[in-house]
């Protein structure tokens, strides 16, 4: 899969780990946003954090800078067509 | 008729600035449950949350994470967390002689199962005998808690030697602040913590029916939940999640509560826990030297470390009537009785009688403690004529 059609999730085990990663990442400017968990990548109902495959690594860099608690990191085709809509 | 609300070790009142405008603002304005749906208004409400855990962790110096910071319904619920989600039959406890039923009920339970207790000796000026401790420690210890301030003479607890010995012989010790946290600094970190129980709703200047456990990791590890069910995360399993703070908050979380604490710790922030427990101690001060000369007794000792709780025997009179005359010809509210804390009575003498309690919030004022102690004085002197 190209990883220009590729969307990346960051898994929690709950909200306070997830939204605690958020505004780490927010707070250094770098644009993701909070969704439900891909029922794909997880049965668990918690939160996810989509990150384009361009901020990925920075988000990784977060990760490590904060020592934050988070599941795991899954990357799953892009469900949603970027260009969707563009022209409507 | 003026009141002068003298009740703070019930419940402090006036709550911080804010605190009534922040609940208003979630019932009103957001209402979305939180660590359920990641919709904004569920996010916004999620950060206010996690902004109040934080900020919680930072006046006490918890060096835990966030998700170590448990909400509970209050202190007490906070309190039977520790005692049955971590000792068993067979094992031990050593507590203080001033503890409130808060810690001496469930305790009873627990002596039921086969748990041993002991108290630390105390005198009736409610002088903790430190040396003692270490000799209490049996092999089967597993947990020291302590009042870190007593509801009913507002003595302060001499934590530090107590801690020192824990730390020594790696016991755990849990900390009780019912009565201290918002009106003293605490100090999990130098203290070397393993539990801190708040109410949310005194010294801290929340509302009603929140409160805080915070946990070592170590801790933490060993603690059996007291309630378990939804947590809005791994609901693919029926066992309760063994991360934090999900393990400990089964069941919607009281929202409104946080967001009023969450109000509340702002406040504190701003105003200062030091310029707090200054000026309540001020006012404590002022209140004992008035009390000089006349006919009562002050429990726990005029000159001992305290927190602004001072509860007077009125040896010549009946303690309830003198509470009904304080609020009957002096709107002054107090609270009279045995203050849920017979054990803490029986220790400083004043075990069935009681006495009246009188404690100093934030608000409170030096005339409203001169008022008081005008109001005492022809009190007792009508009982003299």
């Amino acid at each position: 899969m190209p990883e220009e059609e590729k969307d990346y999730y960051v898994l929690f085990h709950n909200h306070t780990e997830g939204l605690e990663l958020y505004q780490y990442v927010r707070s250094r400017g770098i644009s993701v946003k909070i969704s439900p968990t891909p029922r794909v990548a997880s049965v668990c109902c918690g939160m996810s954090l989509l990150v384009g495959a361009d901020a990925i690594a920075e988000v990784r860099q977060c990760i490590e800078a904060s020592q934050a608690a988070y599941d795991r990191i899954v990357a799953l085709p892009r469900q949603i067509d970027p260009h969707r809509d563009k022209f409507c | 008729m003026r009141q002068i609300y003298l009740d703070n070790a019930a419940t402090s009142f006036p709550k911080a600035p804010g605190v009534a405008e922040a609940m208003l603002h979630y019932i009103r304005d957001i209402g979305a449950n939180i660590n359920r749906s990641t919709y904004a208004q569920a996010m916004n409400a999620a950060s206010i949350v996690l902004d109040a855990r934080r900020r919680l962790a930072s006046l006490v110096h918890f060096p835990g994470p966030a998700t170590h910071v448990i909400f509970t319904p209050g202190a007490t619920y906070g309190l039977n967390l520790i005692l049955k989600g971590s000792l068993k039959s067979g094992e031990h406890i050593i507590v203080s002689s001033l503890e409130h039923n808060a810690v001496m009920r469930p305790l009873a339970e627990l002596r039921a199962q086969g748990v041993a207790v002991s108290c630390i000796p105390a005198d009736a000026e409610g002088r903790t005998d430190v040396q003692v401790f270490a000799g209490l420690i049996q092999p089967a210890t597993r947990l020291v808690l302590v009042s870190h301030a007593s509801n009913v003479s507002g003595n302060v607890f001499p934590l530090e030697e107590i801690a020192e010995i824990c730390h020594q012989r790696n016991l755990p010790l849990a900390l009780d602040a019912s009565q201290s946290a918002g009106h003293i600094p605490i100090d999990f970190a130098g203290w070397n913590l393993s539990a801190l129980c708040v109410p949310g709703h005194k010294g801290l200047l929340g509302p009603q029916g929140i409160g805080a456990v915070l946990l070592s990791e170590g801790f933490a590890n060993r603690l059996r939940p007291l309630v378990t069910g939804g947590t809005g995360s791994a609901s693919d399993s029926e066992v309760q999640p063994e991360w934090l703070p999900d393990r400990f908050e089964a069941g919607t979380q009281n929202v409104p509560g946080i967001f009023g604490l969450q109000a509340a710790l702002v406040y504190l922030e701003q105003r200062g826990v030091r310029s707090i427990a200054a000026h309540e101690a001020l006012l404590t001060e002022s209140f004992l030297a008035g009390l000089q000369g006349l006919p009562l007794r002050v429990l726990g000792g005029e000159a001992m470390e305290r927190v602004g709780v001072v509860s007077l025997n009125f040896s010549a009179m009946d303690n309830a009537s003198v509470a009904f005359q304080l609020e009957e010809r002096y709107g002054i509210l107090t609270r009279c009785g045995l203050h849920c804390a017979p054990a803490a009575h029986r220790t400083l003498g004043s075990f069935p009688a009681g006495s009246v309690r009188f404690s100093f919030g934030y608000a409170n004022t030096r005339e409203e403690v001169e008022l008081t102690l005008q109001a005492i004085r022809e009190i007792c002197k009508q009982r003299e004529l």
